[in-house]
């Protein structure tokens, strides 16, 4: 990229706005002289790098890798249960789904890089038909796997990454791992009764499973190997500021989170995802609390050691906004407790405006005036 | 003194309205920046720029390098160069706005201030007619909220006339080829300066594509856009007389979520607007949103930018069909090179890039990145003498 420096002009004085590389506050917090635990936190430019490092290995790198490693786990399940179908091993992996499908809303918060980079086909509504317009597909999935049931189609892999996203994916499993296709009972008993009658059942299981684990190993491949060819991981180029659209890691953070919570409540996902697979210790509730964890872990840290956002928000003066959004996310665990998905709603629009505001402003972050403020 | 259109100052007089305030104040307090009294040349891209109060300015790149400023001290808009003395810059104050400067890029440090017409604020937009003697501006009665077009003397920026735009909430604006038209994005938004940028109407919003005669101010041709929460806010025009059209979307006004085309074309001798259409991850990333557009005539290609989405979009203008597309984080600025050769995008972080028009593939030997700048919603292109 060519660099030009202009020579002159007010605009240009290298006030602490100008310089912060990511454009943001200096801010960090920095041993004085001792270990950093019992440390008071002091601003500066290299704590918030830090801090976003930190936040980038705890919180996104982590979530991708568990993600990962449930379908690899599903995956490696699934080919024991279709050697010899049995109670045990449906049960195993309805409750690996549910690992798989929590390990996801705790992913989807960060959904850019290897999960978004493709406009057309974005790759993560392959695995959440359901995040890019609120459409239910279940009708669809259930016409889709009947039809394979009966078809000719070799169910392999790479048939099934053929599909349009709205018959694959997550939703494509839970129908097949928590309910007959012929009429939808949701009892093991017959659900096992399928699988031992319908060896192509098995076929679509593997097929999906197998679409979804190319998938999660990309995700995984591109934060943390090598993204797009380059020999650099996403990591990497996150972390550099080196992104093809030329935005800094909060700039493409903060609007993603924004996006996922406006998305929670817009499209009320507690009342119309992981219906089938409810039961009595795991329901959408489940997923609303992983969402909520890694929202709240992505502010707090996951360590003592991390320096996390609220550190630096609470060392800039901006207790007060910390306190803010504490309250809202206990609003949003207070919901989930009773169960209220107004309650919930409410709270993850209250977030949605904390990371639009109280988070970016706390921090001095610039989304961008014509983002934030066009005409 | 006639106009190309046959428009002279006396004609101006007769049709009433006329103001004796908007006021000129040359080198009216604010100071430009160092780059001054400058031989200035070849082609210059231009733009409001700034964050704050005391950046916002309007800033031009010379030879596509160099900038240089006029501080404005407030947020600018939309922008125009004289037709007759490119040299003269003139940029609009953005909604709710009450002040317009004019620049001339050899002597920066010289601005010329002018205000809003009496009772009425500005839209952010205008243009000067083919001669250069006239400026148009798209401005509001404050207590009517009927949208005017209000014309000055583009050397005294006087007010010389107002006529309606047609509509509520003018927005952009353009001179049709035949130097005797304007083509008038009234977005249909009622806004009152005591309430900002608050809409007022979102229930009852009308947004129209409006013809007027500058002669008379009569209205001669009005289009309309089947989605009546879509507000026609930017246009551009080529040389045929097509009219291409950006859109941004009332969503919270809306009683549906489904995804609306946003960019629409209209071709002269037709009686409607032909909405481009693209798929629907495309549409939804452009998140209900276009801030600018701009025909390339030679690729025959028509872009839009929306920063709310990271996104540049490209349709062919001739058949309507998505082309390509190229991310850039708060993209908004949107121009074509003097040469036609190349759409050139800026954004808020100060960023340049150039895309060939007929690829869409970025020069990305030719990015600029101005750390401290932040180019504003609108960007344009002027080819100077030498």
């Amino acid at each position: 990229m060519k660099e030009n420096t202009p020579s002159a002009g007010p605009w240009l004085r290298p006030d602490w706005r100008q310089s912060a590389s990511i454009g943001v506050l200096a801010l960090t917090l920095v041993a004085c002289g001792g270990t950093r635990e019992n440390d008071e936190p002091v601003l500066s430019q290299g704590a918030l790098d830090l801090a976003i490092q930190q936040l980038t290995d705890a919180s996104m790198v982590a979530s991708v890798t568990q993600m990962a490693n449930a379908t690899d786990a599903l995956s490696t399940q699934v080919s024991g249960f279709c050697n010899a179908p049995d109670a045990a091993g449906l049960t195993q992996l309805q409750n690996q789904w549910q690992r798989t499908s929590t390990a996801w809303q705790q992913l989807l918060p960060y959904n850019f890089g290897p999960l978004n980079d493709n406009l057309i086909f974005p790759p993560y509504q392959f695995i959440d038909s359901y995040r890019p317009r609120g459409r239910d597909s279940t009708a669809t999935v259930r016409t889709s796997i009947n039809g394979w049931l009966v078809s000719d189609d070799n169910l392999t892999t790479e048939f099934f990454t053929g599909q349009t996203f709205n018959r694959v994916g997550l939703l494509a499993l839970e129908l097949v791992l928590f309910e007959t296709s012929d009429d939808q009972n949701t009892t093991t008993a017959a659900i096992l009764t399928e699988y031992q009658n319908q060896s192509r059942k098995c076929g679509v299981l593997a097929g999906l499973t197998g679409a979804l684990k190319q998938r999660t190993d990309s995700f995984r491949d591109g934060w943390t190997v090598t993204y797009q060819e380059t020999g650099q991981s996403y990591r990497e180029q996150f972390l550099s500021g080196a992104l093809a659209d030329g935005s800094t890691p909060l700039e493409t953070l903060l609007p993603s989170i924004q996006d996922y919570l406006n998305y929670l409540k817009q499209r009320d996902v507690v009342n119309n995802i992981a219906q089938i697979a409810a039961s009595d210790g795991f329901d959408s509730w489940t997923l609303m609390t992983a969402a909520t964890d890694s929202i709240e872990s992505l502010l707090t840290g996951v360590t003592e050691e991390q320096v996390s956002l609220f550190d630096l928000m609470n060392a800039g003066g901006n207790g007060t906004a910390v306190a803010t959004i504490k309250a809202n996310l206990q609003q949003a665990r207070d919901a989930i407790s009773s169960r209220d998905s107004v309650s919930f709603n409410a709270a993850m629009a209250a977030l949605d405006g904390n990371f639009k505001r109280e988070i970016p402003d706390s921090l001095d972050v610039s989304l961008g005036i014509n983002f934030s403020d066009g005409d | 003194m006639t106009t190309d259109s046959g428009l002279n100052r006396r004609q101006l007089l007769q049709l009433g309205g006329v103001s004796a305030l908007g006021l000129a104040a040359w080198g009216s307090g604010v100071v430009a920046s160092s780059q001054s009294a400058k031989r200035v040349s070849g082609e210059i891209w231009f733009s409001a720029q700034g964050n704050q109060d005391a950046t916002y300015s309007l800033s031009w790149l010379t030879d596509g390098s160099q900038p240089a400023t006029a501080l404005s001290g407030f947020r600018g808009h939309g922008a125009a160069s004289d037709p007759l003395n490119p040299y003269r810059l003139v940029m609009f104050a953005r909604r709710p706005g009450w002040h317009g400067v004019m620049v001339d890029m050899t002597t920066p440090e010289r601005i010329q201030t002018f205000d809003a017409a009496p009772g009425c604020f500005m839209h952010g937009h205008g243009c000067f007619s083919n001669d250069g003697q006239w400026l148009f501006s798209t401005e509001s009665e404050i207590e009517s909220g009927i949208g005017k077009i209000v014309v000055r003397n583009s050397q005294t920026l006087t007010v010389e006339h107002l006529f309606d735009s047609a509509g509520i909430g003018p927005h952009d604006l353009a001179l049709m080829p035949d130097g005797k038209h304007l083509v008038v994005a009234n977005g249909g938004l009622l806004t009152h300066p005591d309430t900002g940028r608050k809409v007022l109407n979102l229930d009852s919003m009308r947004s129209n594509l409006s013809y007027l005669d500058i002669r008379s101010g009569q209205q001669v041709d009005e289009l309309t856009l089947p989605y009546d929460k879509a507000s026609i806010r930017h246009l551009d025009v080529a040389s045929d007389g097509t009219v291409a059209v950006a859109t941004q979307l009332q969503r919270q006004a809306m009683e549906h979520d489904e995804l609306v085309p946003l960019a629409a074309v209209h071709r002269p001798g037709t009686r409607q607007l032909q909405t481009l259409t693209s798929p629907d991850p495309v549409l939804a990333q452009f998140n209900d949103y276009m801030g600018s557009v701009r025909i390339n005539e030679v690729s025959g290609l028509v872009g839009f930018t929306s920063p709310r989405g990271n996104l540049a979009g490209f349709w062919d203008i001739h058949s309507g069909e998505l082309a390509g597309y190229h991310a850039f984080f708060d993209v908004c600025g949107l121009t074509v090179s003097a040469d036609q050769q190349r759409f050139v995008l800026s954004n808020s972080s100060g960023e340049i890039r150039q895309l060939d028009a007929r690829t869409l593939k970025e020069h990305s030997q030719l990015r600029q990145r101005f750390d401290g700048l932040h180019w504003d919603n609108h960007l344009f292109t002027v080819a100077l003498p030498g």
